[in-house]
């Protein structure tokens, strides 16, 4: 008796050489199973002969655009991928590059101006009774226009302070009938930290306990700096910028 | 993954383009939608360009169809609806394909047109049409379709003799109702 799936198998070409030998000799022996062999290889025949073949062009086009978008998307994963540790070394360095260039074009917190006080040097004060030898004066120290134009009757001291990042500190101790306050030209400083905007171009900070009005002119910081209020500091620090 | 390797794209492409026919046509006939088809198609070559780096080399087209067949059974075959026909219990049964009325094959076969032939894998249950569609419309190895469904060679062994027997019946009660033969014997 044969195993109909062998008969199956024999017509698949799925038996081993010995197994087909003894199926073909029970197929000499048994004319319905030589029969039933014969309605399987019709079918599978029918099955390959009458089906077309499915042909879809369009599909196939849009096939390829899904793999185009799939290879834009690995390409954009790879880089990323390869490249992630250069893009954030390049972020990283932009940002310290960043951060060193304003310290570089002149940039400078309180605590370094609070050093500069203690730091200064006195200066005998010149004998000068009109304002533009005060001016000249101030420009051989510093090496740039004053941003102040101070009364040279109000002058009561002055002292410099070489700076390591090249340039002379000047300070001038002047009075007015509110006390004396202290002017400080810092060269080659665009902006101080540590202070909060007040209107214009001014802002307020504090040095050493005392307020602070600072303002950037001509590639220098000024600062005035005196036991007074914010107010009144920047009256004065305007009177002297208008005097320029 | 892909980026960079421009003849690993053209050679799946070279491939895919010549199994294609096959892979829409195994899609069609298993999901019997055509939507439903041209996504399962689609989504198979996607996935296989994904895997074609570890491709074997060995047989592309059986390769294509496992994964056709694979999405077919996993994702596809459960959103259908509609009763199975056919437990999977039942599958040792090997029916006889050739009819006791001993209607000769050759007419019943021979007359039938492809349209005709396509409606009657359509009414086989699923895992029965899928054993036939990869053996004798694909020529896909026993090994290959129990690879492609994940069951063992004997399942496929019978569900093949199974889905052809149900097959040739559907075919035969066409035939019957079209009067092409009549009580067994051709008209």
């Amino acid at each position: 008796m044969i195993d109909r799936l062998d008969l199956h198998a024999y017509a698949d070409g799925e038996l081993s050489p010995e197994e087909e030998a003894r199926v073909e000799r029970l197929l000499a022996e048994s004319p319905e199973a030589a029969r039933e062999l014969d309605a399987i290889r019709h079918l599978k025949s029918c099955l390959q002969t009458k089906l077309e073949p499915q042909t879809n062009t369009a599909l196939w086009k849009d096939c390829l655009g899904r793999l185009d978008e799939l290879d834009k998307v690995k390409k954009a994963e790879f880089f990323v991928g390869k490249y992630a540790w250069a893009l954030c070394l390049v972020l990283f360095l932009v940002i310290m590059g960043g951060g060193l260039l304003t310290r570089l074009r002149g940039s400078i917190g309180m605590g370094t101006v609070a050093s500069y006080s203690s730091d200064l040097i006195p200066i005998r004060t010149p004998q000068m009774s009109q304002p533009e030898q005060l001016r000249s004066w101030v420009f051989n120290q510093t090496q740039q226009h004053p941003a102040v134009d101070p009364d040279p009757a109000r002058v009561v001291g002055m002292w410099y302070m070489d700076r390591a990042e090249g340039g002379r500190v000047v300070q001038l101790r002047m009075a007015d009938s509110m006390g004396m306050v202290d002017v400080m030209i810092i060269p080659n400083v665009a902006r101080v930290e540590g202070v909060q905007p007040i209107g214009g171009n001014m802002f307020a900070g504090q040095v050493n306990g005392l307020n602070c009005v600072t303002w950037p002119d001509s590639g220098c910081a000024c600062l005035v700096i005196g036991n007074r209020d914010y107010d009144q500091l920047r009256t004065f620090a305007q009177s002297l910028y208008q005097a320029r | 993954m892909l980026f960079g390797k421009r003849n690993l794209r053209d050679a799946f492409e070279k491939q895919a383009e010549k199994v294609f026919p096959s892979v829409f046509g195994t899609a069609l006939r298993l999901t019997r939608s055509r939507e439903e088809a041209e996504d399962l198609a689609q989504e198979a070559l996607v996935r296989a360009y994904e895997a074609f780096e570890r491709f074997d080399g060995s047989n592309f087209k059986a390769w294509m169809l496992r994964i056709v067949t694979n999405l077919y059974i996993n994702k596809y075959r459960a959103r259908q609806r509609g009763p199975q026909l056919g437990s999977l219990d039942d599958e040792a049964a090997a029916e006889p394909v050739a009819a006791e009325g001993d209607i000769p094959d050759r007419i019943l076969f021979d007359n039938a047109v492809g349209a005709e032939v396509e409606e009657a894998l359509a009414k086989v249950p699923p895992d029965f049409r899928t054993a036939v569609i990869l053996s004798d419309i694909e020529g896909m190895s026993y090994q290959e379709i129990a690879d492609a469904t994940d069951v063992p060679i004997g399942t496929v062994r019978s569900r093949l003799a199974r889905g052809r027997a149900m097959l040739r019946k559907i075919l035969q009660d066409y035939a019957m109702k079209e009067g092409i033969i009549k009580n067994g014997a051709s008209e």
